[in-house]
């Protein structure tokens, strides 16, 4: 029960400390309260007094960043700054682009992260054989790219779509993780005895690597989900995807602070998922991060 | 040997960008409006660029501009982390908590999330050279909280072993201890995230830069050429365009193959005399720091 409470609270706790940080860092930027109209000669007056009635109207950036936890813990996300209409109505429409992205990109980095290490796993050691090294060294070559290159990389040649790119970006560090996760596995006696009855690789895999394996490849998904939203923010942009990051990277340019503190809220909740996922087979598999990296 | 060989590469690129970043009379600020988007020639070996800036040139300031300031910034924040796990491993109870649930509140968002927040916040409208500073030193700002947990973690181990009793029974001073005993202890492990920072904040900056958030021009840098590149796809056919994100994976391939995090862990334990050490700590991820930054 307590381990339920701590998995639980810290996250929420995080959550809204985060929130509060980032609405009392937007709301104490510089230049928060000025206004594009100001720039119009024929507007600037109006526009003057609309940001002091404005600097009037709002409390203390404290406050502010207090109150705006407290609605969106009652469920109220406010109106935009900069749009003038709901924060909800901003995210409706967006949500399910970026979901689709984030699934049919760590889909794709998945099933080839799979499909690459399942062949190589029956080899005691890391780059025994020339496939594995071949893999090996593709997968360090693409985890030396960061994902704004290879988003700009893709726009600019044209070839691949962001999905593509996600899976490439995500991929790589997947398979590093998991290509050291199934060895281990493969190594247990009762695969071995599998193995010596003469069973196919691909019921091995899906009979017995991967259901004793299910705990380390549940928080490894939660791994590669951060992983994913970190990468979302330039793939988002730069294919000018109408999806969350986008909307995220706009407002903080416009300084909208519901908006920001919306994403953040929602970006934030996707890495608290990935923590709970660890963090709830912790106690039974030890950190699997590191624990595959001693591993290998 | 592959470490060998990268880190004279790295070397040999370094040396190679000087030559060619210091050629009297070249400028990677210098436009030439009538030579716009040209195609490699001898007087510019990799093209110009949409203001008609020498290519080459520029990518290779970029390097060396990217790379010092990564550089420093690393440092920056590696010694901000070896503070502040100092400061909350003496302080137990309270700071203690308040620091950690500092550091794991940065670390509750992706690091390029938190970065475009914060930069976005931050004055848009300073000069190229001031705004390059900032980026750099907000990126190690941001950059400390992975390293704390594992510097906290090995000070605590300190903190509570023999050589550490036996040093107070003896009766020397908290300074005397810090300065002649813990910190040869502790500094195996920071120079491994320093060399780990460097990679991760040249990935923090690309990737702020491919947003417009990172170093502006005219000053060169990565992130603004990566930004340049995918704005090009229509305008600019010449394969040059390429060679800035060409060359900043291959420095980041080089820096991955140089420094090894299981060797930089192995070497920690040789040169850290302890007889009474159970390794226990784990070395620092380098998914993690590229995934904070990228």
């Amino acid at each position: 029960m307590t381990r339920l409470a701590s998995v639980i609270l810290r996250p929420l706790m995080l959550l809204l400390l985060i929130e509060g940080a980032t609405v009392l860092l937007v709301r104490l930027a510089p230049g928060y309260f000025s206004n594009s109209n100001a720039l119009d000669p024929r507007l600037s007056a109006m526009a003057a007094e609309r940001t002091a009635q404005e600097r009037a109207a709002s409390h203390s950036a404290v406050v502010e960043s207090v109150t705006e936890d407290l609605n969106l813990l009652r469920g109220r996300m406010g109106t935009s700054r900069y749009y003038q209409i709901p924060v909800s109505e901003l995210l409706q429409p967006r949500w399910p682009v970026t979901l689709r992205l984030l699934g049919g990109g760590l889909g794709m980095a998945w099933l080839a992260s799979l499909v690459v290490a399942a062949p190589t796993m029956l080899s005691r050691r890391t780059g025994q054989n020339a496939l594995e090294k071949i893999v090996l060294a593709a997968a360090l070559l693409l985890i030396a790219a960061p994902s704004g290159a290879m988003a700009a990389l893709s726009v600019a040649s044209g070839y691949g779509t962001p999905a593509m790119v996600l899976a490439l970006f995500t991929a790589p560090r997947i398979y590093r993780f998991l290509s050291v996760l199934l060895r281990t596995h493969v190594a247990a006696d009762h695969v071995l005895f599998a193995r010596a009855g003469g069973v196919p690789l691909h019921r091995i895999l899906l009979g017995h690597v991967i259901p004793g394996a299910l705990p380390e490849l549940l928080a490894l998904f939660g791994t590669s989900l951060v992983l994913a939203l970190g990468a979302l923010i330039p793939i988002e942009v730069l294919f000018d995807v109408p999806g969350l990051a986008q909307l995220a990277f706009t407002s903080a340019l416009n300084r909208d602070v519901p908006v920001i503190a919306a994403t953040t809220l929602v970006v934030a909740v996707g890495v608290a998922v990935g923590a709970i996922l660890e963090d709830c087979l912790a106690d039974r598999q030890g950190s699997t991060r590191f624990a595959l990296l001693e591993a290998e | 040997m592959i470490r060998q060989v990268a880190r004279l590469c790295l070397v040999a690129l370094v040396l190679l960008s000087l030559a060619v970043a210091f050629r009297p009379g070249v400028s990677g600020e210098m436009q030439d409006r009538d030579r716009l988007n040209e195609a490699a020639s001898a007087h510019f070996p990799a093209g110009t660029d949409e203001l008609g800036r020498d290519r080459m040139v520029r990518s290779a300031e970029a390097l060396l501009l990217c790379l010092s300031l990564s550089v420093v910034a690393a440092l920056a924040a590696t010694a901000a982390a070896a503070g502040v796990a100092l400061a909350a491993a003496a302080g137990n109870g309270y700071p203690r908590t308040l620091i950690l649930l500092a550091s794991d509140s940065l670390l509750a968002v992706p690091g390029l999330f938190l970065l475009m927040m914060v930069r976005a916040s931050l004055p848009l409208n300073l000069g190229a050279r001031s705004t390059a500073l900032l980026t750099f030193l907000l990126i190690a700002a941001l950059g400390w909280p992975i390293m704390v947990r594992t510097i906290v973690a090995e000070l605590q181990r300190h903190l509570g072993s023999d050589w550490m009793r036996y040093c107070r029974a003896q009766g020397l001073t908290r300074s005397q201890i810090l300065r002649t005993h813990l910190a040869a202890h502790l500094l195996p492990l920071l120079r491994t995230h320093f060399l780990l920072a460097i990679p991760a904040f040249l990935v923090a900056e690309a990737n702020l830069g491919v947003l417009g958030l990172g170093v502006p021009d005219p000053l060169p840098s990565w992130g603004g050429m990566l930004a340049q590149l995918a704005a090009s796809s229509l305008t600019v056919s010449s394969r040059w365009r390429y060679l800035p994100a060409a060359l900043l994976v291959g420095v980041l391939l080089l820096l991955e193959l140089a420094v090894d995090p299981e060797q930089e862990k192995s070497t920690t334990g040789e040169n850290s005399h302890r007889s009474d050490a159970r390794d226990d700590t784990p070395a620092p991820d380098r998914g993690d720091l590229l995934e904070t930054s990228a």
